[in-house]
């Protein structure tokens, strides 16, 4: 009985090596990019140069190091409270990076959830719970944000929350859609003939093969939400001042804008390259998990 | 139907794909000649080059990591490997044409077959108007599509598998080509509807006097259609032939297992003698044979050096060290 | 000493209704994917159903898979009515009754080691040395190395994972096994090891197969009887040997003439069928089969013929075969 199986040995590898031969395969200048965000968002206090809240008024309105009137120990210059613009900048990612993770966090478990549900059982169901998400997303976020802003006065919690309630559809949606998919497959089907309850199913066979995409949504999510909250913070409801955040700094330099627009166009450019590196970052994890591509 | 010159000819063809687990060598070294109204079988299982071979022909290899490495395609004399890509497109579709194994995903479900059929016809001859409409139904009913006038509004949807390959074929057809490529059409057919689309297909051959290329894993279809065989392995030709000499005097052992491998429908069989093992990795080929780790009559000398070709018979080629050690 | 009859199907019907709207839902029509069909599977045998696409093959797997629950008709496991079935007995059947499917490919899970597949269908609280001794033991009556246990599906081969297939079907001591086309997608070398494993599997372990498939040559190498099917019913049953070498049934003789020759010579004239597989929504009336019969009379489009003895141990369902004369 014993079948001669000349089995092909495959370059599978294992351990080290394959998470090092992962690394090797990161877009570079997005990595890069996020990483350099991510350890000013982890090690604020080390990495900046001045406390971001405290401002020497004698350095105030400062231009940039490599202009004429700027100084090497404002390197980004500084506003007209005479806080260096570097160090809010970087005491910034740590609110962007914060109201992001957890605002996705939020909304992907919520859409997660529904779309399994929804995907899986279908019929009434879904059609129901898709209407839902219909209405969350006729709402409109900015607008809502501004109203629970006045009604509960602007915190930290209140932006996340309502990014996150409102953002669930969107997960939601595209989870559903591989859950249909995924439902067809016929290891669904034997794992029925097995006996194997819906919740088992959904929780081992449907959810791991998700993941993949849910990874690649809420990478390019995660742009988004700092986008809306550098939005938010603009109009004022946002997160609450002292805290530095992009937006906010956008928004105490607009009356600068002629005379020193460093004071906006810096945190601008800071928010805007962020957002580039998050999306091309997404982009490459996208064609990286798509099986079709993965051929050779 | 064995003509003067031959309509293709094909030269030490070879295509590679380059990626990072090394070079995979899809097409190897292929050489065959195709004469007027003849049909050429080429056979193999997933990964012998067969269809890589029907893409080289067309030069549709998937890019950038496949390529084209080296050979002649002569088409009518000419090396189409030579054309630019313009004059390439012209060639495509036009004297060569390709049918492929999915009805579902070779027609756009967003036209109706009218509108397909008839780009290809407008793009190929050049009429419009009331002769495109007229000729986009002769060469529907030219595949046998029943109602064929009222039939060009359909949407590929809304027909059956076989009346899909049909439209498939008459838009093939349709620019008369001198060569046809047909990558399994059968395959995702019923057995009955198989039988009616390979009637058609050689009854239309017969008429137009076209080249068929048919690449299948079927051995039915080639006793059925084919006046020669080619018979691939890890990208190359192993065995070619006469249709008749391949089935009654296969000269290599990996012919000879294929034929002994499939169930037959009209005796019963003890015991199919199955082939061990499984075919071999393109990018990391043994040395010497291909075949040889499956052979059950491998010598050293296979597993050495890859065997020459060599001519059993006037027409009947192989490569295989048992056919030279018995000249 | 007869075998027992481990399932036996009565009479069994699938109409699928199709349907407009959501929440006021009007029925419209029905798909008749299995009308009317009785078959019967023991222990040790291999019952082969061939058919084309449309003739319910499927949807009958699935009945019998408890997959679907029919629309009318029983379902007899070891002679209880599966309508009476108690938890237990749902657990046992789905311990006795195993499947292997046609795609290697979507018939494992990628993200899922082969150990968890394979394990799968053991019940819930089996100790872990129990799954492990078991696990060990079908990776070897497949033929696959232990090693294979902690490996995923995507390192093996398509062959290979049909094997895999297999010894998750076998991990229950199932009395049988229902296979939907199961060489299928596989290239041509490996069917034919992949049918000799299962023919050697069941030899030692005395099991019954029930499969499904629409290429005539490799039901004639594995299966005992025989039943054709075209349209949702069964059209014509009995000894396979039997039913090859004299198929009675116009549709048998045509899905035989149409199964390609193994030899150029061959080329005889066949029986080629005009038209297409009939709609299951829009069948023919009367029997089902008579647009595309070459034996067709006036009683065949008017009144359905029914499965009667027209040799011994044969049923045919046509108005022709059985002419009383």
């Amino acid at each position: 009985m014993a079948i001669v199986e000349v089995e092909r040995p495959v370059l599978v590898e294992h351990g080290p090596r394959r998470v090092w031969s992962a690394v090797r395969q990161l877009p570079a200048i997005p990595t890069l990019v996020l990483s350099v965000v991510v350890v000013f968002a982890l090690f604020a206090g080390q990495v900046a140069p001045h406390p971001p809240t405290e401002g020497e008024l004698r350095m105030r309105t400062k231009p940039a190091a490599w202009v004429e009137g700027g100084s090497t120990a404002h390197l980004l210059g500084t506003d007209d409270q005479g806080r260096d613009i570097l160090s809010r900048i970087i005491h910034g990612t740590r609110v962007s990076m914060a109201v992001s993770l957890m605002a996705i966090l939020i909304a992907g478990t919520i859409g997660t959830v529904i779309g399994l549900v929804a995907g899986y059982r279908g019929g009434v169901i879904d059609a129901l719970l898709m209407r839902l998400a219909d209405v969350a997303l006729s709402m409109p976020l900015i607008l809502i944000a501004v109203v629970v802003a006045a009604v509960a006065g602007p915190s930290f919690r209140n932006v996340i929350l309502v990014i996150g309630l409102l953002l669930w559809p969107r997960f939601a949606r595209q989870v559903r859609g591989e859950t249909l998919s995924i439902k067809e497959n016929d290891y669904v089907a034997l794992a029925r003939v097995a006996g194997r309850s819906g919740s088992y199913i959904v929780w081992r066979h449907i959810f791991p093969n998700i993941v993949p995409s849910l990874l690649v949504i809420s990478t390019l999510q995660m742009a988004y939400v700092i986008l809306l909250e550098g939005s938010l913070s603009f109009l004022g409801v946002g997160v609450p001042p002292p805290r530095p955040a992009w937006g906010l700094m956008i928004a105490e330099g607009r009356h600068l804008v002629w005379t020193a627009p460093w004071v906006a166009a810096f945190p601008g450019i800071a928010m805007a390259v962020t957002l580039l590196a998050m999306n091309m970052f997404g982009d490459w994890l996208r064609d990286k998990l798509d099986p079709k591509l993965r051929q050779v | 139907m064995n003509g003067h010159t031959p309509l293709l000819e094909v030269r030490d063809l070879k295509t590679y794909f380059f990626t990072r687990r090394g070079t995979v060598k899809a097409v190897d070294g292929v050489s065959f000649s195709l004469f007027p109204g003849e049909t050429l079988a080429v056979v193999g299982e997933s990964g012998s080059g067969k269809s890589m071979t029907a893409l080289s022909l067309v030069r549709l290899v998937p890019e950038p990591a496949g390529r084209i490495v080296g050979g002649e395609i002569r088409l009518e004399g000419q090396d189409i490997l030579k054309l630019k890509s313009h004059e390439m497109r012209r060639v495509r579709g036009g004297r060569i044409a390709m049918i492929l194994q999915d009805p579902m995903t070779s027609l756009n479900p967003a036209f109706s077959i009218g509108d397909q059929v008839g780009e290809a016809v407008r793009e190929h001859q050049g009429v419009g108007g009331g002769e495109l409409r007229r000729r986009v139904v002769e060469a529907l009913s030219r595949l046998k599509i029943p109602s064929a006038e009222s039939r060009t509004a359909d949407y590929p949807h809304q027909m059956s598998g076989g009346m899909r390959q049909r439209v498939s074929g008459a838009i093939a057809l349709s620019c008369q080509p001198r060569l046809l490529i047909a990558d399994e059409p059968t395959t995702s057919l019923d057995v009955t509807i198989q039988a009616q689309y390979l009637d058609l297909l050689r009854e239309i051959q017969e008429r137009l006097g076209i080249s068929v290329i048919f690449i299948t894993h079927d051995f039915g279809i080639v006793a059925a259609t084919a006046h020669k065989v080619a018979v691939m392995y890890a990208g190359k030709i192993v065995e070619m032939g006469t249709t008749e000499e391949i089935f009654d005097n296969p000269a290599h052992p990996y012919t000879e297992a294929l034929l002994r491998c499939v169930p037959r429908s009209d005796r019963l069989e003890s015991r199919l003698l199955d082939i061990p093992g499984q075919p071999p990795d393109l990018a990391n080929l043994p040395a010497g044979c291909s075949f040889a780790p499956r052979c059950p009559r491998a010598m050293s000398r296979c597993r050495e050096v890859y065997p020459p070709e060599v001519e059993v018979s006037p027409g009947h080629v192989t490569k295989c060290w048992l056919a030279v050690t018995e000249e | 000493m007869s075998a027992q009859t481990i399932l036996e199907g009565t009479g069994l019907r699938k109409h699928f209704p199709v349907t407009r709207g959501l929440v006021f839902t009007r029925v419209n029509g029905w798909v008749k994917a299995v009308d009317d069909v009785s078959v019967t599977l023991q222990e040790g045998e291999t019952v082969g159903l061939v058919g084309e696409s449309g003739s319910g093959k499927t949807t009958l797997a699935k009945l019998f898979l408890l997959l679907e629950r029919p629309t009318a008709g029983t379902v007899r496991f070891y002679g209880k009515d599966l309508a009476e079935f108690t938890r237990e007995d749902f657990a046992r059947y789905r311990q006795t009754v195993q499947a292997v499917f046609q795609d290697p490919w979507s018939s494992l899970n990628p993200r899922m080691r082969v150990a968890h597949i394979i394990a799968e269908p053991l019940p819930r609280g089996t100790p872990r040395a129990k799954v492990k001794e078991r696990l060990a033991e079908v990776l070897a009556e497949v033929g696959l190395s232990p090693a294979s246990a902690e490996r995923f599906p995507h390192e093996f081969s398509g062959g290979q994972r049909q094997r895999i297939a297999v010894a998750r079907a076998l991990v229950t001591y199932p009395r049988s096994i229902i296979l939907d086309e199961p060489v299928s997608a596989l290239d041509v070398s490996i069917r034919a090891q992949v049918l000799n494993l299962l023919k050697d599997i069941q030899q030692r372990l005395g099991l019954a197969y029930f499969v499904i498939s629409h290429d005539l040559a490799t039901m004639r190498y594995i299966s005992n009887r025989l039943n054709v099917m075209y349209a949702g019913k069964i059209v014509e049953t009995g000894p396979s040997q039997e039913m090859y070498s004299t198929p009675l049934h116009p549709y048998s003789q045509a899905l035989l003439s149409a199964a390609l020759p193994l030899h150029p010579s061959f080329r005889r004239s066949r029986i080629v069928l005009s038209g297409e597989v009939p709609s299951p929504l829009n069948p023919p009336s009367g029997c089902r089969f008579h647009p595309r019969c070459p034996l067709r009379m006036e009683i065949c489009s008017e009144q359905e013929p029914l499965l009667e003895e027209a040799a011994p141990g044969r049923l045919v369902a046509c108005h022709v075969v059985n002419k009383p004369d």
